[in-house]
């Protein structure tokens, strides 16, 4: 019987399929009927047509017949599913608590996995937004402690000679001034001619740059970025001349509607000339190098290739340092290889969530079939079959899952939406641009629906061994679950407090992590203090003196500003993402280390006054002064962790470094050796969660930097001294647009952003499931009592005090909450010994997700069991205390 | 001719048997079952296609009969419908439990 039915319901479905043709066929089996008919009536002696009309009156009607014909393959099936949804939406109607908890869990579920899901699939798993984005590789040359920089002769050489790929190279992007009617602070990526050919990338409106535009034509293209913010989108931005830098390009090219997730998008492309005399620009030509494998070439053999060619050019400038290598990796590898481990937490998280609303449901649809019993056994005894009971079952299920799905989806866009806001810029690699993910909806569903299903049939599972005597017998009396019915339910529970406690004490780490994030001294004083970043560009500005001129008329002009107590320059400042160039340094009269293994420093160029206009404290020796100015000794100032590191035990006033000039920052390319005058407290540089960096300062006027800020410490709110210095700043070039102004405190908050961000994520997630478990046991815990009724009533009858009987209620929760409580903090501690150093920072190797707090920290295990436990006793109570109020004389009437 | 929309007063099940039993000496269109229905039964069952092609859908459905194309006696397409072996052994099940419930009848009939 069993391979029949199956046999029927695969004829069914090719029917559906072909129901078209099935229905022709019908047609032309009643049309051949009908001429039957008719020629059997024209044997008879009647005329053509009157048989042909008496034969189409005797058919009758045509339509019905095919409907019917129609209906014995499809309409009963069709008919029988709309029937039993409607049962099952007025089965959920009669237990609105049970329908709204199911829907609430699978919809929570739903929404926060199919939210993370996307995220991570476009941070991730997504390829690149270029056509056979797979055979883009990205090339960086490593050293010992790092990366290194591959100089433009050397990229010449390789891409001459490479046969399996084709190399494109961009330089460093920088900021230039645009003028349009207004004075617009830009950025530009000068880029190889074929470099937007080789990543594949058309533009959508104008043209690509052409061999012809390497020589010297002013070409720029505008991106999608920076046409949205400088031209709003106006097609005729096309084919404009605009003064970049006081010299007239052309915008030959818009790349409308294209996302370049490979970098942070600038505002131009301009041309890379690599023949051009490099002396000529101020940005140092180093360079990103990006290439696309010929057709069926493997990243190995062109890494091997590539290694080569470059043992061949030893005798470039960089290829004969030792220890360096070339690596050629995979495009997407390379820029999503940075936060792998941020997003594999957060999807663990997300999962134990969706972990958690299964058994959650399942916890819900176990107690329901309990309930149902006698429905089922009804059903049975009134020859209802096993196939019935099983679509009405599946029908049910739907009937929660679509519309939890449904809710799920929405909730997840409007997540999503909010999320592209609140993700704290730089959080994500590839940009913020994130969507509902289909192939992340279809697993996440298909996920949930199969669950919700399949559990769904669990009521089959305990009705089939359902003893129709023992149910419905005896007046109908409700049995208690069976022990294999209420060990599932308490192993369900305990898994649901286990999930929980894990996410709490997740949560719990985070909130401690956050907390020592905020009381970290930063090294420097925010309070009051604002930056202006300014950057000078073009041929007015292309000397030292030039610069310094600039300088001391910006802080002549700073300074009178009112309110203004202190102002200074710097090439940056703390908790700037800007902060400094990383150079190398040795001590001349010492043997030099190896090549590469000189230690690094964070380099700032700073004028007068900069430590007292930021709060920095001197440890020892002088600031530097106006005497400190071009043509007197070279003068530098160093924290005090390099002085401890690099002078240990020794006093480091009076030393003298050398710096090892790094072609990228061009001001730091100074020959000669500097005389270490002051000492200065350590800074957070770049974010409070950071290694320790040693940080050398040079003097402003010896060493001028064509970008900077200009910090000031005011007296009145931050607000008004900005509208000061911008007018100051207005007043000393009025073609100088200032590109960004902050306080400091604002750099502060937003270095925390990510801290917070990452706290109210898994707190949201820790939240989530302790509301789930709460709900969770609130309902086995009800459902139990109202089955031991009986139980208490007679209890109640034979003069039981309250308090024992709450004790007797609430014990089995206590119990599931013991015992779920210690699985889960061994579970956390498992995964904390497992996770090692993943969640923190590693040295030149990845972030930190904790700053300050051991991921086994007994105080945070401690708090998320105790706050479960609380959660677990309080959900337990309530339906506990109902036990007290049963009336014996009613409890044992009833049954 | 009466052929009509309305099933003819037949036992539940019964044209099922009726069809199958037709088809055991050999195919036969849509037409020709219900013509040889009608001869057989000296004009007392008159099967209207209303309910003669959804029964014949229901047997294909069931695998009890199979249709295939072909050209009938005055040279016409038509859709000739042929026992299968499981219809036979259907044809035999139903006869047998049929004959069962005649008699069955009768014997009421007979004795009340």
């Amino acid at each position: 019987m069993g391979v029949d039915k199956i046999a029927r319901l695969f004829k069914r479905v090719a029917f559906a399929l072909r129901a078209k043709r099935h229905a022709a066929d019908l047609a032309a089996e009643l049309e051949a009927h009908r001429a039957h008919v008719q020629a059997h009536l024209e044997a008879e002696g009647l005329p053509r047509a009157e048989a042909a009309a008496r034969s189409r009156q005797a058919m009758g009607n045509m339509t019905l017949a095919r409907e019917d014909a129609r209906e014995v393959w499809l309409g009963a099936t069709l008919q029988r599913a709309w029937r039993d949804a409607v049962y099952g939406a007025r089965a959920l109607r009669r237990e609105p608590t049970f329908a709204l908890t199911a829907l609430l869990a699978l919809t929570l579920g739903i929404a926060t996995t199919t939210t993370v899901f996307s995220i991570v699939d476009a941070e991730l798993w997504k390829p690149l937004p270029f056509p056979d984005a797979h055979e883009l590789v990205g090339v960086h040359a490593t050293k010992p402690g790092g990366y290194d920089e591959i100089s433009a002769s050397e990229f010449l050489e390789w891409r001459a000679q490479s046969r399996l790929a084709k190399y494109v190279a961009a330089n460093a992007t920088s900021r230039r001034v645009l003028r349009l009617d207004r004075a617009e602070s830009v950025t530009m990526r000068p880029i190889t001619p074929d470099f937007l050919d080789v990543l594949g990338v058309i533009p959508a409106i104008g043209r690509g740059f052409t061999d012809e535009d390497a020589h010297g034509a002013r070409t720029v293209i505008l991106t999608d970025a920076g046409w949205t913010r400088l031209f709003e989108r106006v097609p005729s931005a096309l084919g404009r001349s605009v003064s970049i830098d006081e010299q007239a390009y052309t915008i030959v090219g818009i790349t409308a509607g294209t996302r370049f997730e490979i970098m942070t998008e600038p505002d131009f492309f301009g041309v890379l000339d690599l023949t051009a005399d490099p002396a000529r620009e101020r940005v140092a030509r180093t360079l990103d190098i990006y290439g696309r494998l010929h057709d069926g070439v493997g990243i190995g053999e062109a890494q091997a290739e590539l290694r080569s060619l470059a043992a061949r050019t030893a005798g470039g400038p960089a290829g004969a340092r030792s220890g360096r290598s070339l690596r050629l990796g995979d495009l997407q590898h390379d820029v999503s290889g940075y936060n792998w481990r941020e997003m594999y937490f957060f999807f663990g998280a997300a999962a134990l969530l969706l972990l958690l609303s299964c058994l959650n449901v399942t916890g819900l649809l176990l107690a329901r079939a309990l309930r149902r019993q006698r429905e089922f056994a009804i059903r049975g005894a009134l020859g209802g079959g096993l196939t019935a009971l099983v679509r009405q079952l599946i029908v049910e299920g739907a009937l929660l899952a679509v519309p939890a799905s449904a809710a799920g989806i929405v909730a997840s866009v409007w997540l999503l939406r909010i999320l592209s806001v609140q993700i704290p810029p730089g959080h994500l690699e590839r940009g913020g641009h994130i969507q509902l993910d289909l192939r992340a909806t279809a697993f996440v569903l298909g996920l949930c629906g199969l669950t919700t299903i399949v559990l769904a049939l669990t009521p089959l599972f305990f009705a089939r061994r359902l003893n129709l005597n023992l149910t419905l017998g005896q007046g109908g009396r409700a049995i208690g679950p069976s022990r294999r019915h209420r060990s599932a339910r308490s192993l369900l529970l305990v898994g649901q407090v286990t999930t929980t406690v894990v996410l709490l004490t997740a949560a719990a780490l985070f909130a401690f992590s956050f907390f020592r994030v905020s009381h970290t001294p930063l090294g420097f004083d925010p309070a009051n203090r604002v930056a202006l970043r300014l950057s000078l560009s073009g041929p007015r500005y292309s000397t030292d003196a030039a610069l310094a001129g600039f300088a001391a008329r910006l802080l002549e002009q700073a300074r009178a500003v009112g309110g203004v107590r202190n102002a200074a320059i710097g090439s940056s400042s703390p908790l700037d993402s800007r902060s400094g160039a990383a150079v190398q340094i040795v001590v001349p009269e010492r043997p030099r280390p190896m090549q590469g293994q000189e230690p690094t420093a964070l380099i700032r160029t700073v004028s007068p006054k900069y430590f007292r206009t930021l709060g920095i404290g001197l440890s020892a020796g002088r600031e530097f002064t106006d005497a400190d100015v071009a043509g007197a000794p070279r003068v530098a100032i160093v924290n005090e962790l390099l002085a401890r590191r690099m002078f240990p035990g020794e006093t480091a006033i009076g030393r003298q470094l050398e710096v090892i000039p790094r072609l990228r920052t061009g001001w730091t390319s100074r020959p000669g050796s500097v005389v270490i005058v002051g000492v200065v407290s350590d800074v957070r540089n770049f974010s409070v969660n950071e290694v320790e960096f040693n940080n050398l300062y040079l003097a402003f006027d010896q060493a001028p930097a064509p970008a900077f800020e200009l910090v000031a410490a005011a007296g009145v709110p931050p607000s008004e001294a900005i509208a000061g210095l911008r007018a100051a700043a207005a007043r000393t070039d009025s073609a100088l647009p200032v590109t960004t102004v902050a306080t400091l405190n604002q750099r502060v908050q937003d270095a925390m952003r990510g801290d917070r961000f990452n706290l109210i994520v898994v707190a949201f997630f820790a939240l989530g499931a302790t509301l789930l478990a709460a709900i969770g046991i609130y309902g086995a815990m009800a459902c139990s009592i109202e089955e031991r009724t009986r139980e208490f009533g007679i209890r109640i009858a034979l003069g039981a005090l309250p308090r024992a009987l709450v004790v007797s209620a609430l014990s089995s929760s206590l119990k599931i909450g013991l015992i779920g409580g210690s699985a889960g903090i061994a579970i956390s501690f498992a995964l904390a010994r497992l996770l090692g150093n993943a969640l923190y920072l590693v040295p030149g190797q990845h972030g930190g997700l904790l700053y300050g707090v051991k991921a086994t920290d007994p105080a945070a295990l401690a708090s998320a069991a105790i706050t479960l436990f609380t959660v677990v006793f309080l959900s337990g109570l309530l339906p506990a205390r109902q036990a007290v109020r049963i009336d014996p004389l009613i409890a044992l009437k009833t049954e | 001719m009466g052929l009509t929309n309305q099933p003819p007063d037949l036992l539940p099940g019964t044209l099922d048997l009726l069809i199958l039993r037709t088809l055991v000496a050999g195919s036969l269109h849509g037409y020709g079952i219900a013509d040889r229905l009608k001869v057989l039964s000296r004009d007392v069952l008159q099967v209207g296609e209303s309910s003669l092609y959804p029964a014949l859908q229901r047997l294909l459905l069931n695998g009890w009969v199979k249709a295939e194309w072909g050209a009938s006696e005055n040279n016409r397409r038509a859709r000739y419908y042929t026992l299968t072996p499981s219809g036979k052994k259907r044809l035999n099940a139903e006869r047998a439990e049929f004959e069962r419930l005649v008699g069955a009848i009768q014997r009421v009939l007979q004795t009340a």
